[in-house]
């Protein structure tokens, strides 16, 4: 009795503050009750308005709206970005095509809630490291239906398989591609009669590093070399010592955190830091990890690992920095110049509209001529095999160089069965490189973490 | 008005007017929730018991509650965080609230800048705030180990040392209580001024006046920051994620809050379903800490 | 020593700590404007300087014009409108309802409003972009603007407290009077309250003069962009334009700067509730 009083209650008082308001009781309410309602008809008028247009537009023949989500929004890509989406444009009348920029990070915040409401947008950039990730969580279309072999022959053989699921088949094409390699201060070089040609080995870059240091009683003035800041980690290094994946055999998946090479290479990393002292690690890290101030450009130091998007920063933030490039040195001679690498792809997420004039955009954005241009314009790698010495790309400097370090690029894919050991063991390895325990230690304790976590999730 | 329609509806008692009235003047929030708020959380709920990854769900029992306390490596380490974190933070800032507000309470020359000054740092939000804040703990040139130097304090590394992370961080969360301040402020404008003249004529010292008039007329206020303050320390997260770069919680896994833990099962790895579970154990913890609150605060708020 | 000499030294105490307090909190903002005032190279320096060789006050205008941020604020001060609007009345209303009127099933209902602070944002993220997504609110302001509508949980808890301060035999002489709760609300307790519904209106101004989150998510149309999201426009990938970043927040704080400073008494002075009842 009680309860069906209040229903009565609750919805004749919906009925009165909706239809009449409170009168001059609750005069506030009505107010904004009525505001409400009139913002809503405002703010809805245009929308339901583009929808309308929308549907015209197919019935009508013309070209058909798509939308393309990436997060190059900085005046050193937006603007090449929207030309290649306006050539496309121009180019065919099917499709009409519009780039939308959105904050890397939170753009696949926002692509994950867009594909659970069945509402995604066309075509999406998106990290190759996890494509088959994506695929078996079921958040890309495939594209097997459009690939012709022509297409898929001109990217090399290590991105396409990035570019691959489990199951087979491919779900997105490469865009961009990077790597890492050792940037270097040439006037530094030239002032302690280094040729950087002559760092070769791990030994060649402790020995160059540290006669380019330069000291002020105690504290340093200049630094040669730290293995881990800019865009250089641990991983970086027993990558490059294991010449591939460092943490986990990639037949097997079986964890090799602790291997012989991993203690080796990892206890070469930490002396570093031992040599130049823990504070002056912190003080660097800190600089790089701000964003803001940057030691290498500012000259403090005289080597660092970075991306072959660095160039793009430096142009910057050191516009008259004379630097080069030299390949991350070999672990042991004849090891090879291995470094971590990885790229962007463009793919179509699950459920969008239009996955056929998706493909053909994805298509044309990842060819010969459009990679060329976006490449020469915007400093990236391209994934795909046909550049030439006489690309527009390759005349431009340090190009060539960068290059040359791409062959010898792994892109580590984590399969997808021990998908999130990186969280388990990373603050362990951590511990070994800021001092706290012992190197090999550290490993022990984060082969045993992967172990345990690969027990876990099987 | 309304009181004509309650009687046409044959509401007469007094206990069917409150009730009522109370339904209709919480209505706005309670449209709200029944249509906005509660389904999204009775989802999350109920996919805590699934394999879920906010496109497929399979339901597999308690088994993400079972993998929390068994299997997850990580689920410690970041209740930990978490709860060092709260224990310093929360009486801290409330600490630092009161007083400053008390301060700012007094006639001094400039009072007006002031509190503007001190209540700036409140509008100061966005992630470019972070950025600063990591150049103001730089450990060699950073201004705050510049001013520790000055009174002969050899400054932490802070960010770089997963023991000072944490306290960097509360230290950052003191510069930004102005917002608090003002609460208290709003309050102790309304105390008569006689309250604290005739405890004078008593003889009663500063700090009997603090304690005896300021604290109990604040404790409505003390209390609300008091929940927001626990309610807020558990859900600690964009700090962790912007300050460790990678979102792992860096350095040593030290800024591996709860939620930046819950964050990386939800949107790293998709496993949404336990990232759900994560964050309703921590639900019932948190409702358990405010229930305890609430009983404890019968005993020292006084609401009028 | 007497006691207006006793007053004045502590005064002067008084004075010096709040200056060095004022001095530190202000220093982040000094070194905000400082970067706004230099080059990328010069932002890049390190060791760091605090400040700029030639300060470039061009790039306030430079950057204002890298994205149409007058435009941006315009939208964001429309969502601001409505959401002060919908906050203000609407949590004093409902909390009134909390605090003074006693009804049947109050304590689970408060509970309830607790208990939604308690869940992070984030897990219930996707399904609400969904509701929002098939009610076809997306990508307009409605999804900005009407949860403002339904309440705050922290506004309700907030102006909850303020109500309770106020002593009961005020609602009760008025009740014995004969007036209804509206009356009361409308009549009696909104002036009292007024300086908290001003604080209301600040925190919710600058909440969503601040929001980043939900712009991002519900919007894609460039023209409806807010000053957040504008301010993307000056971070690259791998670059970050922090000089123009940090013009345009500096500018974007102003208003609530102005407001604070013109109406700070409005904030904390009043509610002198005891006062009215005497």
């Amino acid at each position: 009795m009680k309860k069906k009083l209040l229903a009565s209650l609750l919805a004749a008082a919906m009925a009165v503050t909706a239809l009449t308001g409170c009168g001059s009781d609750g005069g506030a309410t009505t107010g904004s009750t009525a505001s409400t309602g009139s913002a809503a008809a405002e703010e809805s008028a245009p929308a339901e308005e583009a929808a309308g247009e929308e549907a015209a537009a197919e019935d009508n023949g013309e070209a058909v709206e798509l939308e393309f989500w990436a997060w190059w929004s900085s005046d050193a890509r937006k603007p090449y970005i929207q030309q290649m989406v306006d050539d496309f444009n121009a180019s065919q009348s099917k499709y009409h095509v519009n780039y939308v920029d959105i904050p890397f990070g939170d753009i696949f915040t926002k692509n994950i809630a867009q594909i659970a409401a069945g509402d995604p947008c066309d075509i999406m950039a998106n990290s190759m490291e996890e494509v088959k990730f994506r695929a078996q969580e079921g958040q890309v279309e495939p594209l097997d239906a459009y690939l012709t072999d022509d297409v898929v022959g001109g990217f090399y053989e290590q991105y396409m398989e990035s570019c691959t699921g489990d199951d087979g088949s491919v779900y997105a094409l490469p865009f961009s591609v990077d790597t890492r390699v050792i940037y270097y201060n040439k006037d530094h070089f030239e002032e302690a009669g280094i040729n950087p040609e002559d760092i070769q080995t791990w030994d060649d870059l402790w020995e160059a590093a540290h006669k380019l240091d330069v000291q002020d009683g105690d504290d340093y003035t200049r630094i040669g070399f730290l293995p881990v800041v800019g865009n250089g980690g641990v991983d970086t290094w027993l990558i490059n010592a294991n010449g591939g994946p460092c943490w986990f055999d990639e037949e097997t998946t079986e964890p090799t955190v602790n291997s012989d090479v991993n203690k080796e290479a990892f206890a070469w990393v930490r002396s570093w830091i031992d040599y130049y002292g823990d504070s002056t690690y912190n003080e660097i890290s800190a600089a790089f990890s701000s964003g803001m101030a940057d030691p290498f450009a500012s000259g403090v130091m005289s080597m660092v690992v970075h991306t072959s998007a660095y160039t793009a920063a430096l142009a910057q933030t050191a516009p008259d920095l004379n630097y080069g490039v030299i390949l991350l040195p070999e672990f042991k001679e004849g090891n090879g110049h291995t470094a971590n690498g990885g790229g962007f792809v463009l793919e179509i997420p699950k459920g969008a509209k239009n996955p056929e004039g998706a493909y053909e955009f994805i298509k044309y954005a990842t060819s010969y001529e459009v990679q060329d241009f976006l490449c020469t314009a915007m400093g990236d790698f391209s994934g795909r095999n046909d550049f030439t010495d006489e690309s527009q790309f390759f005349q431009k400097p340090l190009v060539g160089d960068i290059a040359k370090a791409l062959e010898e690029t792994s892109t580590i894919i984590v399969p997808n069965s021990i998908k999130g050991y990186q969280d388990v063991i990373n603050p362990i390895i951590d511990e070994g490189t800021l001092g706290i325990a012992p190197t090999d230690d550290v490993l022990d304790r984060a082969q045993q973490a992967f172990s345990d976590f690969k027990a876990t999730h099987e | 008005m309304f009181g004509k329609l309650l009687d046409l509806l044959g509401v007469k008692t007094r206990k069917g007017r409150e009730n009522a009235y109370g339904y209709i003047f919480i209505l706005p929030w309670l449209i709200g929730f029944l249509g906005l708020t509660a389904g999204p959380m009775i989802f999350s709920l109920v996919t805590s018991f699934a394999d879920y990854n906010m496109l497929k769900i399979d339901f597999i029992g308690l088994g993400n509650y079972e993998r929390m306390f068994f299997k997850d490596q990580l689920f410690f380490k970041a209740l930990g965080n978490t709860l060092f974190y709260a224990v310093l933070n929360i009486p801290l800032v409330t600490a630092g609230g009161v007083i400053v507000a008390v301060i700012l309470n007094k006639s001094v020359f400039g009072l007006r800048t002031f509190r503007t000054i001190y209540y700036l740092p409140s509008i100061m939000v966005g992630v470019g705030t972070y950025f600063l804040w990591m150049l103001m703990l730089d450990p060699s040139t950073g201004i705050i180990n510049a001013a520790l130097d000055l009174i002969g304090i050899d400054g932490p590394a802070w960010l770089s040392d997963p023991n000072w992370t944490k306290p960097a961080i509360i230290v950052m969360h003191l510069w930004g209580l102005g917002g608090q301040m003002l609460l208290y402020l709003a309050r102790l404008q309304s105390i008569p001024q006689d309250y604290y003249e005739a405890a004078s004529l008593d003889g009663a010292s500063a700090w009997q006046k603090f304690r005896k008039i300021t604290v109990p007329l604040l404790s409505p206020i003390i209390f609300y920051n008091l929940t927001i303050g626990i309610i807020g320390a558990f859900q600690v997260f964009q700090e962790g994620y912007i300050f460790s770069g990678d979102g792992t919680g860096k350095p040593a896994g030290s800024l591996l809050f709860y939620n930046l833990h819950v964050w990386n099962q939800a949107f790293k790895n998709f496993d949404t379903g336990y990232a759900n579970a994560l964050c309703w154990f921590l639900f019932a913890v948190v409702m358990l800490l405010t229930v305890i609150n609430n009983r404890v605060s019968k005993k020292w708020v006084h609401y009028d | 020593m007497t006691k207006s000499q006793k007053e004045r030294i502590s005064n002067i105490i008084l004075f010096v700590v709040l200056t060095l307090g004022a001095i530190l909190i202000l220093f982040p903002i000094a070194w905000m404007i400082c970067t706004a005032l230099k080059s990328a190279p010069e932002i890049a320096m390190y060791p760091p300087k605090l400040l700029p060789e030639k300060p470039m006050f061009e790039n306030f205008i430079i950057a204002w014009q890298k994205a149409p941020f007058t435009k941006y604020t315009i939208n964001t001060l429309i969502i601001v409108f409505f959401t002060i609007i919908g906050n203000v009345f609407v949590n004093s209303f409902v909390s009134y309802g909390f605090a003074k009127v006693d009804f049947a099933g109050k304590n689970i209902l408060f509970t309830c409003i607790l208990a939604t602070m308690m869940i992070p944002g984030f897990i219930t993220l996707v399904p609400t972009y969904v509701i929002f997504s098939k009610l076809h609110w997306v990508n307009t302001y409605l999804p900005l603007i009407v949860p403002a509508f339904f309440g705050n949980a922290f506004h309700i808890f907030m102006m909850r407290q303020f109500y309770m301060t106020i002593p009961i035999e005020l609602t009760e002489a008025a009740r014995i009077d004969g007036a209804g709760h509206f009356y009361i609300w409308g009549k009696l307790m909104m002036p009292l309250v007024k300086p908290v519904m001003a604080t209301i209106a600040l925190i919710a101004f600058k909440g969503a003069w601040s929001d980043f989150q939900g712009p991002l998510l519900y919007l894609s149309d460039r023209n409806m962009y807010t000053l957040q999201l504008g301010l993307q426009v000056f971070k690259g990938q791998g670059f970050t334009e922090w000089n123009y970043l940090m013009a345009v927040s500096f500018l974007s704080m102003i208003p609530i700067l102005i407001l604070f400073f013109c109406f700070q008494n409005y904030f904390i002075e009043g509610m002198n509730v005891g006062g009215a009842v005497k």
